[in-house]
């Protein structure tokens, strides 16, 4: 009996753990789904005739979006006026070849008013989302102090509540020249400032100008431009950026489902620097 | 040489045929000073020559693998030896039409060596290991690149040893180049493709001085690393990256006493390409005192290149190599392992060791919900505690152990979007190759002329990534016209390797006789894999849901002819 607990009797060992386990569960699963019933991408534009409003139905797979309809019943309200808008899938093939659902309606969203969207699923599911258009605004140039260095142009946004994607373009002689500004803006009683920094972004015109041997270098336009939006479309951590914002609920405004849809529009404005600015940051007048 | 992927795949088979090794020593943790580079473990194995006196050979047909063995003299003074291994595996064709169901894995292995003797002091040995492996993961349907996995392993190494006879000294010069070539996707047109190459230099002296024995050496080295990474929901990402080490280490083994052996070690490593150099100072003892033996070792080791796979990849079967990004230091291990074995007599053998590592310094790949695999690096830190058990028995008929491995890995995330992703600044988490409980159980006795054998192998589930559904992402940095933006898939992960997979066990069984006829020995086996079915994992792919397994139960018969 000892000879045998110490011999071959141990063969089985190994058959019998494999036997005791050969019943657990191979089955895996790797996807466990979710209540959320869509993401949206989009905004309210009251500048625009149509709204639209990119959906994605949340899978269970990762498969090419096919070009048939989806399981979605997209409706808007005017929460001020109560008129709802049914809207209408179309699905746009992009320049990748890839196909996505567009769903949209043909009506203006009104300045300050609030918006509720609906996104419905057969089985009840609703993603919904809210938000305000901002008020009309357009931007107003204020005046530059040609005796002070750094040739500050203020640009006010009336009763603006947020601006994103602020760009300055200067059109020169020498070439055209971006300037990105980003969401650098100034709240003020008034509304949103944004300080225009002429001699800094300047300068490059000048060196340019110079390297080429354009003796007379002349500016002939600044143009700004910026994004009026609502308060929530304000970027956590203070930067639009993809690699963060991918990440489900970082950036969201929606409930019951991902994404952001906000209210906004575009706006710009051109001018002329007066002469005394153009003198004193070096421009030919 | 350096064998970047040592293992066949699933890992039934390891890439060296079992009839040419000669010593195989497995450093799980706390190796010495000559080994350096890795922060985890290190098989160290030497083949052995061929028969510089006769000819031998072997022939191995079973439905898994056919394999031939030659070697013997090259030249009548038996001065110069050669030994020849090939390998290829017919489990696909052969084992499926047994069972009937497909089995879509193939690997083959070449190995040759040619070893000369010059005089009583000078040896030269040339070395060549090539191996190829590939598992189909399911029909390509044209939407996921993930249709085969395949790799390859090539090796040269040229061996250089001196024997002065006047000193007790073995000098040694090697040069090698090593590489390994992955690929995933259609075998012409390939959607990733992942390489790591390296040559190396190194002289080993070792002085054998009695109580003290004095191993040291120098190497320098070049390593590439290059990758293409493509797919359907990203775009082409190519890399290239040339890296070089060089460094020196000295090794000193103090024989104190019969019963304690003192190891103290130290490697500079330098890696210019990085602009670091790190001083790693090792030390093992052992103390051995009739049945029992105590050992202990800590050490510090650094690791420059990185694998990262990509997170729909749950088993992990395609890797992409690249580095750490300049001047922010190398992976670095502070390990550190404690022993203790006992041989209470009648062939039974006990043995405990316990290790930690302390990881700093690593890099990780990018945490995103982009649908995408890229080199795109994360920092982190991280920690590994563990145990490692084994009983083992040998009798006249009766030869078999139990192993047992208790191991839990922790790394501490530090990508800079954690705190708004997850609303703290690190994220702690169990990597994916983090296997709690590992146990492995073999038998073999003989009986009626027969020799029986039982193996049994089991690993608890790894982490892997689950996803809660799939969307898309617009960047809604602007007032965009949705008409026109397109926007990209997008993976609804839940928390990073928050799933664990199904466990890992298998069961199989043989049975093989040997007969001897004229001088020529021959085995026959009997033999039945997974006896019992069991549905381990080979491949998942959390996006598509797309799975593919090991080898189900297969029986088989092989024999197995030597000449002598």
């Amino acid at each position: 009996m000892k000879k045998d607990l110490f011999g071959k009797g141990w063969i089985i060992v190994p058959v019998l753990l494999g036997v005791v386990l050969s019943g657990c569960d191979e089955s895996v699963g790797p996807v466990l789904g979710t209540d959320q019933a869509f993401t949206l991408y989009g905004l309210f534009n009251p500048t625009e005739d149509i709204q639209a409003i990119r959906v994605y139905p949340i899978e269970g797979r990762l498969v090419l979006t096919e070009a048939t309809p989806i399981d979605a019943r997209v409706v808007s309200t005017d929460l001020q006026s109560g008129i709802r808008h049914v809207w209408r899938d179309s699905i746009v093939q992009y320049i990748s070849g890839q196909y996505g659902h567009v769903f949209w309606a043909p009506f203006k969203a009104e300045f300050e008013h609030r918006y509720r969207l609906e996104v419905e699923r057969s089985d009840n599911k609703v993603t919904r989302v809210e938000t305000t258009v901002p008020p009309f605004t357009e931007p107003e140039v204020l005046w530059t102090d040609p005796t002070v260095f750094d040739l500050i142009t203020p640009v006010l946004w009336r009763r603006a509540p947020n601006l994103i994607n602020i760009r300055v373009r200067y059109v020169s002689n020498v070439g055209i020249y971006d300037v990105d500004y980003g969401l650098n803006q100034h709240l003020f009683e008034e509304g949103q400032i944004v300080l225009v920094e002429f001699r800094a972004d300047t300068r490059v015109i000048l060196r340019d100008g110079f390297l080429q041997g354009i003796t007379d270098v002349e500016l002939y336009l600044v143009v700004i431009s910026a994004v009026v939006t609502n308060n929530e479309w304000v970027p956590p951590g203070g930067v639009f950026n993809a690699n963060v914002f991918v990440e489900p609920g970082t950036f969201s405004n929606v409930e019951n489902g991902f994404g952001f849809v906000g209210a906004g529009y575009d706006t710009s404005v051109e001018w002329v620097p007066s002469d005394s600015v153009l003198q004193a940051s070096g421009f030919q007048r | 040489m350096l064998i970047y992927q040592p293992f066949h795949i699933l890992g039934f088979f390891s890439a060296f045929p079992s009839d040419i090794l000669n010593v195989v020593d497995i450093y799980a943790s706390g190796y010495g000073a000559r080994f350096g580079g890795r922060l985890s473990s290190v098989i160290d194995i030497t083949t052995r020559n061929g028969n510089n006196r006769e000819f031998e050979g072997a022939l191995t047909l079973s439905p898994f693998i056919l394999g031939v063995r030659a070697e013997g003299p090259l030249i009548d003074s038996g001065k110069i030896s050669f030994l020849t291994s090939i390998r290829k595996s017919v489990v696909e064709r052969a084992a499926a039409r047994l069972i009937d169901r497909p089995v879509p894995f193939d690997f083959s292995d070449v190995f040759v060596k040619l070893h000369g003797t010059f005089g009583h002091s000078t040896r030269l040995s040339l070395t060549h290991l090539r191996t190829y492996d590939r598992g189909r993961v399911g029909e390509d349907v044209g939407l996921t690149p993930l249709a085969e996995v395949r790799w390859s392993n090539r090796a040269y190494g040229l061996r250089y040893i001196y024997l002065p006879g006047e000193l007790p000294v073995l000098a040694e010069l090697m040069v090698s180049y090593s590489k390994l070539d992955s690929e995933l996707g259609p075998e012409r047109d390939p959607i990733r493709f992942g390489s790591v190459a390296r040559v190396n230099t190194s002289a080993d002296v070792t002085f054998y001085g009695g109580s003290l024995d004095v191993r040291w050496g120098l190497f320098a080295r070049t390593i590439v690393l290059s990758s293409e990474l493509g797919g359907l929901f990203q775009n082409l990402e190519t890399e290239k990256e040339y890296l070089t080490e060089v460094g020196i280490y000295v090794e000193p083994e103090f024989k104190l006493t019969s019963e304690l052996r003192l190891a103290p070690g130290l490697r500079v490593h330098s890696f210019p390409s990085k602009s670091q150099t790190y001083v790693e100072p090792r030390f093992r003892a052992v103390w051995e005192k009739d049945i029992h033996q105590v050992s202990a070792s800590v050490g510090v080791y650094h690791q420059e290149t990185i694998g990262v796979s990509d997170r729909r990849d749950a088993t992990t079967v395609f890797t992409a190599w690249t580095s750490v990004p300049r001047y922010l230091g190398v992976p670095r291990a502070v390990n550190a392992t404690l022993g203790y074995g006992i041989r209470p007599g009648r062939g039974l053998e006990f043995s405990v060791e316990a290790y930690y590592k302390n990881l700093k310094n690593l890099f990780i790949a990018e945490w995103t919900a982009f649908p995408r695999l890229t080199t795109r690096l994360q920092p982190a830190d991280g920690r590994v505690i563990g145990l490692d058990m084994r009983v083992e028995l040998r009798t006249p008929v009766f030869y078999g152990y139990i192993n047992y491995g208790l191991s839990s890995v922790e790394y501490e995330a530090q990508q800079t979007s954690l705190k708004l992703w997850f609303g703290t600044d690190t994220f702690r988490f169990r990597p994916g190759h983090d296997r709690r409980h590992q146990v492995n159980v073999l038998a073999n006795t003989s009986q009626f002329g027969l020799d029986f054998s039982a193996r049994w192998q089991f690993g608890s589930g790894l982490p892997y990534n689950r996803a809660l559904g799939f969307d898309g992402f617009v960047l809604m940095d602007d007032a965009i016209n949705v008409f026109e933006v397109e926007g990209s898939r997008r993976v609804i992960y839940e928390r990073p390797f928050n799933g664990i997979l199904p466990t890992y066990h298998r069961l199989d069984l043989s049975a093989e006789r040997r007969f001897n006829v004229m001088g020529t020995k021959i085995t026959v086996q009997a033999s039945m894999l997974n006896v019992y079915d069991r549905a381990n994992i080979f491949y998942l792919d959390v996006f598509t849901l797309r799975r593919a397994d090991q080898l189900p139960f297969i029986p088989s018969l092989g024999i197995k002819i030597e000449s002598e």
